[in-house]
């Protein structure tokens, strides 16, 4: 393996439901042992507490560890001042948004989030959007004419089916692949979409990195393919 | 060399191609697995006659496959000629039980009569394990101590519940394939019961290897410890000659 790794998918802070040690210095440290180069996060203040907090910490922290690629999230359920926090905090220089509905209480359907889709248009940088509660068609639907690219986190293999309708549907969808763990949701994808659909993450530290990191390592895919993956299709979205 | 305990043979009601033995054979291959014990997914999800029958006739095929006869506790009679029937042939190791398939919870009358007879034929009990249920596995074990109770997938989400009932019951052992593979829960589940009891299993046809095997490599705990959960456990548990 010597192209770099990627990680899309990461996160960092504190998290209240266990015992765990999820700073952005053990983070780095998962990194090392890994040999990923750099990861997407966010602290969790921002998922939990406050966005603008958050995203405050998370442009800090990733200052003091550059291999952190800071991501700004925002929860749909504070709502007030979601639109001017996005733009301003695209003006900072953050380059890719990650919206966690399934740890806050609001959903994909819900209008306040079909209003705030124009102004991620108006950006046009990539938003994450972890779909473990939600259908994958229901967002089809809400995201119908929308041009920004929207990665799929937390889709599975008993998804995959879903997954081929909906991102053959909307070319700007692409799909983050810590679990299409299946023994050939990969290959599935990328015979079916091609290669530069899927893009790597781990859910780390929370899961295992190892795991993520060997399902793509052992796919039965070419070399080339597994670059894009790791790495290559995130930098071409993020315009490195 | 690896032991898997917890694979199956056959389709699933998901977009998964790869559940042919060709298939399985070339996962085996690619990971170094050299036995890795089978149930059929015809016989968890549906009918576990035919699909008892229709493994036993792909065992035969690798020096790899072992297998575990799918019991539905709805039908004691006939799972318990099933047990004859196959238990009787070296390939078939240990037995399944899936009570989101059976729609019988593990501590209900019909499943606890079903582990009244797997007990008497003293090989190991795969037993599903995912969420809620999990909880009810230690009235099973302390109901059933001679019955090896493997809890499949640690009991999903559950995990935590998973290790405290284990610790309970000395009677059951914490297999790891499972799509929530949170940080430190193989740490923990040592920690709290000792590796000895823990499994390596993979889940095929549904997950492929390489995630609970990244997990297990990923995991901060002695080379022997790792050697016991990916082979050494299953040898013993099993009785395999290797």
């Amino acid at each position: 393996m010597t192209s770099p790794i990627i990680d899309v998918n990461t996160i960092f802070g504190f998290w209240p439901f266990r015992e765990i040690d999820i700073s952005a210095k053990a983070l780095v440290e998962i990194m090392r042992v890994h040999k990923v180069l750099r990861a997407c996060s966010l602290s969790t203040k921002g998922v939990f507490y406050d966005f603008h907090l958050g995203n405050e910490e998370t442009w800090k922290v990733s200052q003091t560890y550059p291999k952190i690629i800071p991501v700004a999230t925002f929860d749909f359920s504070r709502y007030l001042g979601i639109k001017d926090e996005i733009r301003q905090r695209f003006n900072q220089g953050f380059k890719l948004f990650r919206l966690l509905p399934d740890y806050q209480c609001w959903k994909i359907d819900d209008l306040r989030f079909q209003k705030v889709l124009p102004v991620f248009e108006e950006i046009g940088a990539p938003v994450i959007i972890g779909m473990q509660n939600s259908r994958l068609s229901t967002l089809s639907k809400i995201a119908e004419g929308f041009s920004f690219p929207i990665i799929l986190e937390g889709v599975s293999f008993y998804d995959t089916g879903e997954i081929l309708e909906v991102m053959g549907q909307h070319l700007n969808f692409y799909v983050e692949t810590h679990w299409l763990n299946g023994p050939d949701t990969v290959e599935i994808l990328v015979n079916h979409l091609g290669p530069r659909r899927l893009i790597f993450g781990s859910n780390s530290p929370l899961f295992y990195m190892g795991g993520a990191i060997e399902r793509i390592k052992n796919a039965d895919i070419i070399e080339h393919q597994k670059e894009l993956i790791f790495g290559k299709n995130l930098m071409n979205l993020l315009g490195e | 060399m690896i032991i898997d305990v917890h694979a199956h043979y056959g389709k699933w009601f998901f977009a998964i191609e790869a559940t042919g033995i060709k298939d399985t054979l070339h996962i085996l291959d690619k990971y170094g697995i050299k036995r890795c014990v089978l149930s059929s997914s015809l016989a968890v999800v549906y009918d576990f006659r035919e699909g008892n029958a229709e493994l036993d006739q792909i065992l035969d095929k690798d020096e790899r496959l072992l297998g575990y006869v799918v019991v539905n506790c709805n039908y004691l009679r006939e799972s318990r000629r099933a047990l004859d029937r196959y238990l009787s042939k070296n390939k078939f190791v240990g037995v399944k039980m899936h009570p989101t398939y059976t729609r019988q919870p593990i501590n209900s009358l019909a499943s606890m009569a079903m582990m009244d007879i797997i007990e008497e034929y003293g090989v190991p009990l795969l037993l599903h394990t995912y969420g809620a249920e999990t909880a009810q596995v230690e009235e099973a074990a302390i109901a059933h101590p001679d019955l090896k109770i493997i809890m499949g997938h640690m009991g999903g989400d559950m995990w935590l519940k998973a290790i405290e009932i284990a610790k309970r019951t000395p009677n059951t052992w914490l297999e790891l394939c499972c799509s929530c593979q949170e940080t430190g829960k193989v740490e923990l589940a040592v920690e709290a019961v000792g590796a000895q009891r823990i499994l390596f299993g993979s889940d095929l046809t549904l997950i492929d290897p390489a995630w609970t095997l990244g997990m297990v490599k990923d995991a901060h705990i002695t080379a022997k410890e790792r050697e016991m959960i990916l082979r050494g456990n299953a040898k013993q548990l099993f009785g395999l000659q290797l």
